[in-house]
């Protein structure tokens, strides 16, 4: 393998260049020519397959950077390092990483690059790690609002959401789908809109609180764009079927009406799921009448058929 | 050029330098009694959603004033879960506590506890969703009798009796209307998943409209400054192809070549 030994040389030839040595009067290390060839120990190591070594290189060429004030450059190595390390497994440098290389970005005056690093690192961490992945995502739209670029901001608006609702997050997601609304309406995307205002009222129905789904629903009205779409229509149609209190009823318009299958894959998935929670409880609290089968609840949801 | 991160950097670094002179963060220390830091902590923290609220109300785009509510609404449902039964847990202990205190501790819990439930968080009386278009069609096509044409058989009742004829017509007329019915059924759903397919195209065209005109400014940008760099280049070549070049050129070659032979006849 003769690119690991050429990439140890250079590997070693970079980290003599940069340890202060008083022999060639050199107190503060040499970092403009040490980086470039890190970089190139780094991409070598990578190919090798060794890549404990890449990501060290990587790091160092990262600090080399920085200390050239050259943030741009040591943001996009870090992000090398940050996938050096996501293929090792080691998840607290990959977080480590790709926070500090958005973070970078940001400095640089580059909200959107940063957005992308920090979407990149949450998609990274989103099984092992999906608190540290959340937090990221959230950060990635922030800088996306921050910029305005509502345009990209829909691909990460919809990884996060779709995070949130495997980690069963009802609270998080629905605020993260509302937020999605809102940079729809900036960016005048009105489909995806009035898909996000559906697919937060499915969210709370599925976590079993339907004042909230109604309120949420309600707020979501006030928006044209929303109020005389078919997703509304078919929303209001939802509560009426939880309001009979009849599981097969809410089944039977959830199957029916095709917009439920349009919606975001994740959030189509819980409506295929519904009713959840106890019904009868929901339904009065729509202001039904909690069903005419009025089947008891018990507290784990079944119901009491005694 | 102002960029909100370097804005909030620096205004984080001055807050650091000044602050030892912040007074509210210092008055908040002086009662030694932990319920009392709490309760003005919550007071605290409900002020702000009330401030929140105020702002949200003056807030005129309606899709970031339902993303704001549910906010508020998550922070009130925060605060009434967590930190109300907190404070009450609170108020039973401490030390040289007689039952009038709890109870005036209680009290005052309560009465935090209602100015959260009284933020208004944007719930207001119900709405229904309505179609976009203006009113329906104008109603036309009364039905009038006109009494001349009556003549005499619709008086008689067998005229109103059925007949094999009438029935077999009126089976076979509901049948197609059946027939007509399902195709028509097969006919939405298609008509349903064209439009879905219609509005994803519309949105991502848009997308790509706005990525296109940025990729066209970048290419503005580097198109200009490839030019510059050619000018630049032009310039150099040309300088470097002056004749007092070319001699200087010619002449060293022949001291070379002159070289090169006086060697070759001396090895030789």
């Amino acid at each position: 393998m003769d690119r690991s030994k050429e990439a140890d040389k250079l590997y070693k030839e970079a980290v003599k260049l940069t340890t202060p040595s008083l022999l060639r009067l050199r107190l503060a290390g040499e970092w403009e020519q040490a980086t470039p060839m890190f970089e190139r120990a780094g991409m070598l190591f990578k190919q090798a397959g060794d890549l404990a070594r890449a990501k060290e290189c990587y790091e160092r060429a990262a600090t080399g950077q920085e200390r050239q004030r050259s943030g741009w450059h040591a943001a996009k190595n870090l992000e090398k390092a940050a996938e050096a390390a996501r293929d090792m497994g080691a998840w607290q440098e990959v977080e480590d990483h790709y926070a500090r290389a958005a973070e970078l970005f940001a400095e640089e005056g580059r909200p959107t690059a940063a957005a992308e690093a920090a979407a990149r690192g949450a998609r990274a961490l989103e099984e092992r790690r999906p608190e540290s992945s959340q937090q990221l995502y959230r950060r990635a739209v922030e800088w996306l609002e921050e910029d305005g670029k509502d345009a990209l901001a829909g691909d990460v608006f919809r990884q996060a959401i779709a995070q949130l609702v495997r980690a069963e997050k009802w609270g998080d997601a629905v605020a993260m789908l509302l937020r999605f609304a809102a940079s729809c309406d900036a960016s005048g995307a009105r489909n995806s809109q009035c898909k996000a205002y559906l697919g937060a009222v499915v969210v709370w129905l599925y976590a079993g609180k339907a004042n909230d789904a109604w309120v949420t629903y309600q707020d979501s009205l006030g928006v044209d764009a929303f109020s005389s779409s078919d997703e509304a229509f078919a929303a209001d149609a939802l509560f009426d079927a939880y309001r009979s209190g009849e599981a097969a009823v809410i089944q039977e318009t959830v199957k029916r009406n095709a917009i439920f299958t349009n919606i975001d894959n994740q959030i189509a998935r819980l409506a295929r799921k519904l009713p959840q929670g106890e019904l009868a409880v929901m339904s009065r609290q729509l202001g039904g009448d909690g069903g005419s089968a009025a089947v008891g609840v018990t507290a784990e949801g079944e119901e009491d058929l005694t | 050029m102002a960029n909100v991160t370097d804005v909030l950097l620096r205004s984080q670094a001055i807050y650091k330098k000044y602050e030892k002179y912040d007074t509210n963060a210092a008055t908040r220390e002086k009662t030694d009694d932990p319920f009392m830091d709490e309760l003005n902590m919550v007071a605290d923290r409900v002020q702000d959603l009330q401030l929140r609220s105020d702002e949200i109300a003056n807030e005129k785009n309606r899709a970031l004033k339902a993303a704001l509510n549910a906010e508020l609404r998550k922070t009130k449902a925060m605060l009434l879960e967590q930190a109300i039964p907190l404070l009450e847990k609170m108020a039973k202990k401490g030390k040289g506590q007689t039952p009038e205190k709890i109870q005036a501790r209680l009290g005052l819990v309560e009465e935090l506890r209602q100015s959260i439930e009284a933020v208004a968080d944007g719930v207001t009386s119900a709405r229904k969703p309505q179609r976009a278009f203006t009113g329906s069609p104008a109603r036309g096509g009364e039905l009038t009798i006109n009494p001349a044409e009556v003549d005499g058989r619709s008086g008689s009742t067998d005229y109103y009796k059925h007949t094999d004829d009438t029935r077999a017509f009126q089976q076979e007329w509901s049948e197609a209307k059946a027939r007509q019915d399902q195709q028509l059924e097969g006919i939405e759903t298609g008509l349903g998943h064209l439009k879905e397919i219609g509005a994803a195209m519309n949105e991502e065209l848009q997308r790509h409209d706005i990525l296109i005109t940025e990729v066209d400014e970048k290419m503005d940008k580097v198109t200009k400054e490839l030019q510059t760099n050619n000018m630049r280049l032009t310039g150099l070549v040309t300088k470097m192809r002056s004749t007092r070049n070319f001699i200087v050129d010619i002449v060293l070659l022949c001291i070379i070549l002159a070289i090169g032979l006086y060697l070759y006849t001396f090895l030789k």
